[in-house]
């Protein structure tokens, strides 16, 4: 009343015009969306939502009912609900054996992975990248070998190097044939030796990452500090090891998660101990899915928790901004007399781990009997007719099934390199600029999970998705699997690479309204190439030794793989199975070497072979 | 329209997970054929199957199975296939199960399997009992030259796993004439044999060993070794779960992961005092140093009372199958003498089809181990499966 007697009684003020409701929502919405950041967070949250949490959602529903297999159990029934499995792991007779003793040995072997993948990659790294260490190049090249090749054959490389007539396989190995050095059986079989053999096959993790980090570090903080008159003990505990500490959490958690995960070196090296994968290939293999993916979840679980833990420390600094723009000198330790000694170690451990296993796969394709390397052959590689093996094989060279799943793998492997590291590079730049937001930690963690689901289960609820959608025995399908599969290597890359970088150098660019894209082209990609580039060699090497996600996959003609073969030929066919894995390994070297000599980047030098 | 396809497509995925355990979803058309083609005549299949479009894939537990196809197109080039249509791929059990349930439930059928070799028996016979995913095809042109027991589900080939030793040591060879033999001490670390963990017929073997008529075979085999009769302890429900409990014990089941790497071990002479249970038909690759083995089947006295065991790889037609002409004619072929040559040239497999020639150099035949191996019992097997395994892992896991 008294409004209208107002408005009659004096003319109206000239204020701002009021907004409705719907037209400030619009607003909201175009300023919100008007920021590349939070477009990439929506629409990676739904594409992450469905392929991530449906397959999870899968894993968790099978745990709670009765699959074919399983109706042999007493008092289930097909297709009803049942709580039998999760009693059977955790409160029956049988829980010791199947789970809590298998859960000790696992993650017992696992933080020994870590440690050791952490020490010995994080040591190197250092070492490569802050002191004036002789061969670095040489050294940088060949230390991540052992990450291509697939961990199982760093496994038998263990095996076949170690052992001795007394113990396992009854043979002598190489150590024994030519030193006549007999090793202990602890050495060779049981969960310390799995665990030093994850940890060599890891420690490129921790090398790529902790190098990474340290090769982009802003040296003006070392500078500061020596200014200051701090000793180089001082400077490398309280400036570089801070600073390096995201990159070592996330290393723990990639390798303690891959070796929670890991089957076959625990299998070939495991003499009898059982790791909870053990049992979850195992249940899997006999078609009790229920009992299997109990334990899948369980990993899952136990990753989220390091997943979680690594946020929360990293969430209680503001930013490990390493890169600013501000300085590129970086000043290198001098390691005096140390120089020389240091390097000739690292050379031989490198050897050790890196060729000598190489130059093992060849001699045993080489071999007409198995370890018996006085009579040799080319047959496996070079025989236009089928070989006396009696397997129907030809040499490798020309079969021509090896070229067509050659030709399947490279493709692939290409293929979830570009889209995952592509996808890995925008959730890093959207992580890192929308930083503790609850849409960029959702895409974070979701970015994350799959690395945590195991393989075998990824690829069965895929099969399923592929089905429904008339994409079955698709190369297509089996190129989504594998980028959503390894988008974590490139997420984890990117966000790194962008948490280094500090924010006013795309500040000055937006300042000159640079639009997003140039500033990605021109600014950022370019100052951070090396790390990117790893999120998208990880997922190359990954995707051509990767057989688990693919098998339930790849059985048509057009989606035939390298590994399939690989992993039927090495049950019965040793010798054109060693040749395929050389071939293997050959080729994402030759990939490496191309990409270091296209971009000047690499697995190896993207940490600083240079 | 499309778009809300896409959608319902995707929200009814986890329906279809376990949509597929439902027996009695099968098409009764499908089922026919199958009945009115068993009395046809291969010429008869053929025509039908030259009028059937698509891809025609074979999924098997044996790497062989992309020879048979690839021999099977060479042999009818009417039916148009070539190597790019035709695969038969190498999957293990389990892989075969999940492709083929989830193919079962496809709405576009076109890219489905037609046809699996499988070795699991058990799995096979809850597969076949719950669901009618799979068809037994059995024509008549080889129904008499099978044995009854291996029509249903139909036995493609048989494969043994036999007690072979290095005989490097002349007298002092780990030979042995019984089973119990293998419970001494002196064989401890001495037995190779890939864990029942990981090997699912090796599994299925020491569960078919608990059975009662062949327990009391190892009653009797112990009361020939020990001359005592065999008592009962509290330790062992019976003599067969005794022997295993003791065989296991002695028993290296984590050294070798791949029956070929055992024979090459087992062939080498630092190994001359072992002993190893693994397939036969390793012995026919080059690699390996057959000179120095002897198979425990092939001598004089055998072993007492199984000298290994067997089981068969079956065949069967996907019901969903999108060429189900083709698949049956690929089953006779499979079954007769040129379709089970990528096996049958080379010792331990044997064809189903009895009338096919067993290999010369297998000093056995499949009607010997038969006799004298324990051969998989599938309907036992899931009877005691839970029971058996169980008590395995905890005797492995001590």
């Amino acid at each position: 009343m008294s409004a209208s007697v107002n408005a009659s009684a004096t003319p109206p003020m000239q204020g701002p015009k009021k907004i409705s409701v719907a037209h400030r929502f619009w607003n909201g919405f175009i300023r919100y969306f008007s920021q590349p950041a939070n477009i990439i967070l929506v629409v990676m949250a739904i594409f992450l939502l469905f392929f991530t949490i449906y397959p999870l959602v899968s894993l968790i529903r099978s745990t709670f009912s009765v699959s074919i297999g399983e109706i042999v159990f007493p008092g289930v029934q097909l297709g009803k609900p049942t709580g039998l499995w999760w009693e059977r792991i955790f409160a029956s007779d049988m829980s010791t054996t199947l789970f809590w003793k298998p859960l000790g040995n696992s993650l017992y072997m696992s933080v020994l992975a870590s440690l050791f993948a952490i020490l010995y990659g994080g040591i190197v790294a250092f070492l490569i990248t802050r002191t004036n260490l002789k061969g670095k190049k040489f050294l940088s090249s060949i230390f991540v070998f052992p990450y291509i090749m697939p961990s199982w054959t760093l496994a038998t490389f263990w095996q076949n190097f170690f052992q001795n007539p007394s113990i396992g396989t009854g043979r002598g190995g190489m150590l024994y044939n030519l030193f006549h050095i007999s090793v202990p059986s602890s050495m060779v079989y049981g969960i310390v030796p799995c665990a030093i053999v994850l940890g060599l096959h890891y420690a490129p993790f921790a090398y790529i990452l902790i190098g990474g980090t340290l090769r982009n570090m802003d040296a003006n903080l070392e500078e500061a500090a020596t200014i200051l008159k701090a000793n180089r003990w001082k400077i490398t505990w309280r400036i570089t090891i801070p600073i390096v500490m995201p990159a070592i959490l996330s290393t723990f958690l990639l390798v303690f998660a891959s070796s929670m995960s890991a089957y076959a070196v625990p299998q070939y090296l495991g003499g009898g101990q059982y790791v909870l994968t053990t049992y979850m290939k195992q249940f899997l293999n006999s078609g009790y899915f229920g009992q299997g993916y109990i334990i899948a979840v369980v990993m899952i679980f136990l990753g989220v928790g390091i997943l979680l833990a690594n946020q929360w420390f990293t969430g209680r600094r503001k930013n490990f901004t390493t890169v600013s723009g501000k300085s590129g000198q970086v000043s290198y330790i001098n390691l005096r007399g140390w120089k020389y000694p240091i390097s000739i170690l690292l050379v031989l451990l490198s050897l050790f781990t890196s060729v000598l296993p190489l130059i093992t796969f060849a001699l045993e394709s080489l071999c007409v009997r198995s370890g018996d390397y006085s009579e040799l052959t080319l047959d496996y590689w070079i025989s236009a007719t089928s070989t006396d093996a009696q397997n129907g094989l030809k040499g490798i060279f020309h079969e021509p099934l090896v070229w067509l799943s050659f030709w399947h793998s490279l493709l692939l492997s290409f293929l979830c390199a570009l889209v995952a590291g592509t996808l890995g590079i925008l959730v890093g730049y959207a992580v890192a600029k929308k930083r503790g937001t609850v849409l960029a930690n959702l895409v974070d963690n979701l970015a994350f999970l799959p690395y945590l689901m195991p393989s075998m289960a990824l690829g069965a609820a895929f099969l399923s998705i592929g089905t429904t959608l008339g994409l079955s025995n698709s190369f297509f399908l089996l190129v989504l699997v594998g980028s959503i599969k390894y988008l974590p290597f490139a997420s984890r890359s990117g966000i790194s690479a962008m948490l280094q970088l500090s924010g006013e150098i795309e500040e000055s660019a937006v300042i000159e309204n640079v639009p997003w894209w140039k500033r990605m082209f021109r600014i950022i990609v370019p100052i951070q190439r090396t790390t990117f580039i790893s999120g998208y060699t990880l997922p190359f090497t990954s995707c051509m030794r990767e057989l688990s996600l693919f098998v339930l996959l790849s059985t048509s003609h057009d989606t035939r793989l390298l590994t399939s073969l690989l992993d039927d030929w090495m049950q019965w066919w040793p010798q054109s199975a060693n040749a395929l894995n050389l071939l293997i390994i050959v080729t994402v070297l030759v990939f490496n070497f191309i990409i270091n000599r296209l971009t000047g980047a690499s697995i190896d030098k993207g940490v600083g072979g240079k | 329209m499309k778009k809300t396809k896409f959608v319902l497509a995707l929200f009814s995925l986890p329906l279809l997970l376990t949509s597929c355990g439902g027996k009695g979803s099968d098409n009764p058309s499908q089922n026919d054929i199958f009945t009115e083609a068993a009395s046809w005549t291969n010429a008869q299949l053929l025509e039908k199957a030259k009028a059937e479009t698509g891809d025609f894939y074979a999924y098997g537990n044996t790497s062989r199975i992309a020879n048979a196809v690839e021999n099977f197109i060479a042999a009818y080039p009417e039916l148009g296939l070539d190597k790019n249509h035709a695969i038969g791929t190498k999957l293990k059990d389990v892989e075969i199960f999940t492709k083929v349930s989830s193919e079962y439930t496809a709405h576009d059928t076109s890219k489905n399997a037609s046809l699996v070799l499988i070795q699991d028996s058990a799995q096979l016979n809850s597969y076949r009992k719950s669901t009618s995913m799979f068809v037994n095809y059995v024509n008549d042109s080889f129904r008499n030259k099978v044995a009854e027991d291996d029509l249903v589900p139909l036995v493609q080939q048989y494969t043994n796993k036999l007690f072979i030793w290095n005989n490097t040591a002349g007298e002092s060879a780990p030979a042995f004439t019984n089973v119990w033999a293998l419970t001494e001490a002196k064989y401890k670390d001495k037995i190779y044999f890939k864990s029942p963990d990981s090997e699912q017929v090796n599994m299925n073997f020491l569960i078919t060993l608990t059975k009662d008529s062949w327990v009391k075979k190892m009653e009797e085999a112990y009361k020939a070794y020990y001359g005592k009769d065999y008592v009962k302890s509290a330790d062992y429900k019976n003599a067969s779960y005794e022997w295993i409990a003791k065989f296991l014990k002695n028993a290296d089941t984590a050294s070798y992961t791949s029956d070929t790497k055992m024979a090459q071990g087992v062939a080498d002479a630092s190994n001359s005092d072992k002993v190893g249970l693994f397939v036969l038909s390793k012995l026919r690759d080059s690699s390996v140093r057959s000179e120095n083995l002897t198979v425990g089947a092939w001598t004089e006295q055998s072993i007492t009372p199984f000298a290994g065991f067997m089981y068969a790889i079956f065949s069967q037609i996907c019901a969903k199958a999108p060429r189900p002409y083709t698949a049956m004619l690929f089953t006779n072929y499979l079954m007769s003498s040129e379709g089970f040559a990528p096996w049958g040239g080379a010792i331990g497999a044997y064809s189903g089809n009895q009338s096919v020639k067993e290999n010369e150099n297998d000093k056995k035949n499949l009607a010997f181990y038969k006799q004298n191996l324990v051969v998989e019992d599938a309907e036992y097997i899931n009877s005691v499966k839970v029971e058996v395994s169980d008590w395995l892992k905890k005797v492995m896991a001590a």
